[in-house]
């Protein structure tokens, strides 16, 4: 019986089944059929593009497994976060410590726009950055112009000034506040109810407005000032060997941070403590305490005070490195007033007699060498 | 190359042996592009599907089943993320371009065989076949041009053994067909002289 090509074709294996056939035609017709498939030609990739998709292939599972690493480790980290939030939200809830950890949390992440930055600026807590023009007092106060601050409660602003700027700013609980150059202060956008908190970094004048129920509390990285209504310098600079505090008028209680502790310590009025950073140790004077403060009449005081540490007030002041090529000198304490008004060349020819001193003036770099 | 030393390739692979995986690249991967480019046209669309099937292979590999039809399976995966990927490279109006499939039998493709009149023929046939619905071609293709049984071909294309076979009968039963009816045509060629679409 003679068998469809179809039936053939379709069947388990065709190949067997049509060497079987007898009729010549159907069997004829299968033959060519598969002689055509069989001979399709296969489209074979290029040499090339046969080693660059491999290329590509072996470059990406490299690139996703390192990924899946690192999403295995961020998930660790995760939970590992997600545990020690827990602990603090506890630790927290008995210590009541969140609004400062917080402060410094903030505080800590914006310390690179001290030399980043070259105006003064504001850093919100939702990232959002204002530039601030010379000059201007900047004025958060409730009574203040600027309502959009208020909104958010709970963030942080990050206030920054660069070298080579000074600043006013009122808070928002009215105090008010002078930043030198080279300085940061970090607060909430609206102070807590019982406490008012801020971070310092680099120097401030404090005129802080009274609230005996609301103590004012500025945290620096070697100790924090308590503050019930007052006026005083913090001095407080990375690069300093020493940290100050003076006190104007009023009552301030000081107590150590971090590495740095010592007995909560109470300022009496026109008195000045001097943290040395080395030996952490807290000094008491009643000398010069119109010193301190003399920057904010753009004045440098200087009773004494070694040449190393007006140089290092120099730079901030006027944001230009200022290298001694000579180590002869830097001992030398001086005492007199320094007009930070004037360009700082002429400063610098007082403090280095320009008969046995060179002065080299780059492009924000003064180099002073020895003749 | 015996399939039975690439599933040991594919096992190798899943346990995550780097060069498996370099070798199931090297046995399959001109199959793969020959199968896919029939499929899709845009060579860029096919080879950055097969990157994508072995990337997928090396990221899930301790998912994959050890004891799969490999060849079927990486035909399957591959058809998939073609369909995919030209699904959102060609705009969506041109839904009959979504499914197509093209033998590739052009004739200067195709070994000249001595004998003239058989040659007239499989000149004719390889014209009809490319004529047949897509489904149909594919699975020709599959099952003569791969060798593959109805079962991996079903897998494949995602249908039952038993449309696959269907698929085949069909393919070959309207092939039949069409070469008588082009023959009577012929026959009427030489008796009216028509012109050559007639047979179409």
């Amino acid at each position: 019986m003679e068998r469809k090509v179809e039936d053939i074709l379709s069947g388990e294996s065709p190949r067997e089944d049509l060497d079987k056939e007898v009729a010549n035609d159907t069997r004829k017709w299968g033959e060519h059929i598969l002689k055509i498939l069989k001979l399709a030609k296969p489209h074979k990739l290029s040499s090339d593009a046969y080693t660059a998709l491999w290329t590509r292939i072996e470059e990406t599972t490299k690139k996703a497994s390192q990924r899946d690493r690192q999403i295995r480790i961020f998930k660790y980290s995760a939970v590992a976060c997600a545990l020690i939030a827990l602990s603090f939200l506890f630790w927290n809830i008995q210590d009541r410590n969140a609004p400062y950890d917080s402060l410094l949390y903030s505080a800590m992440n914006n310390q690179n726009l001290i030399t980043e930055e070259e105006e003064v600026s504001i850093r919100r807590g939702d990232g959002r950055q204002t530039l601030i023009s010379d000059g201007e007092v900047i004025d958060l106060s409730l009574n203040g112009r600027n309502e959009n601050w208020q909104k958010k409660a709970s963030t942080f602003n990050t206030l920054t000034v660069p070298y080579g700027k000074r600043i006013e700013v009122i808070l928002p609980d009215n105090s008010k506040v002078w930043l030198n150059a080279g300085s940061q202060l970090t607060f909430p956008t609206v102070f807590d109810a019982d406490e008012r908190q801020v971070y310092l970094e680099g120097e401030g004048y404090f005129d802080v407005e009274g609230d005996p129920k609301r103590p004012f509390y500025v945290h620096t990285a070697n100790m924090v000032v308590k503050v019930l209504g007052t006026t005083f310098n913090i001095s407080s600079y990375k690069d300093d060997a020493f940290a100050s505090t003076v006190l104007l008028s009023g009552e301030i209680e000081l107590q150590g941070t971090g590495e740095t502790s010592f007995e909560p310590q109470i300022l009496k009025p026109g008195t000045a403590a001097i943290l040395r950073k080395d030996s952490k140790s807290l000094s008491i004077s009643t000398e010069a305490v119109e010193d301190h403060i003399s920057w904010r009449q753009k004045q440098l005081i200087l009773k004494n005070t070694p040449l190393a540490e007006i140089i290092a007030r120099l730079e901030r002041v006027y944001n230009t490195d200022i290298t001694v090529e000579s180590a002869s000198g830097a001992n030398e304490t001086f005492s007199g007033r320094l007009d930070l008004t004037q360009p700082l060349t002429n400063l610098l020819t007082t403090l280095y007699n320009p008969l046995e001193y060179q002065l080299q003036k780059e492009e924000r770099r003064i180099i002073i060498n020895k003749r | 190359m015996t399939n039975h030393s690439h599933i040991e390739y594919w096992q190798r692979f899943i346990q995550g042996d780097q060069e498996a995986f370099r070798s199931l690249y090297d046995v399959y991967v001109n199959s793969l592009f020959s199968y896919a480019i029939r499929y899709c046209a845009d060579e860029e669309i096919v080879k950055d599907s097969i990157h994508d099937l072995f990337v997928d292979l090396h990221r899930y590999r301790s998912r994959l089943n050890p004891n799969v039809n490999v060849k079927a399976y990486l035909f399957g995966s591959l058809r998939r993320k073609v369909a995919e990927s030209k699904k959102k490279s060609i705009n969506r109006s041109i839904s009959a371009e979504d499914y197509h499939f093209r033998l590739g039998l052009a004739t200067e493709d195709y070994i000249t065989l001595p004998d003239d009149k058989e040659n007239e023929v499989l000149t004719k046939l390889r014209v009809e076949m490319e004529k047949l619905p897509h489904r149909q071609k594919e699975a020709l293709y599959l099952r003569f041009t791969c060798d593959m049984s109805y079962e991996q071909v079903a897998q494949i294309m995602d249908i039952s053994i038993a449309s696959c076979r269907t698929f085949i009968y069909r393919a070959i039963k309207d092939l039949r067909l069409r070469m008588e009816n082009s023959k009577i045509s012929q026959l009427l060629f030489i008796a009216f002289l028509p012109t050559r679409d007639i047979s179409k």
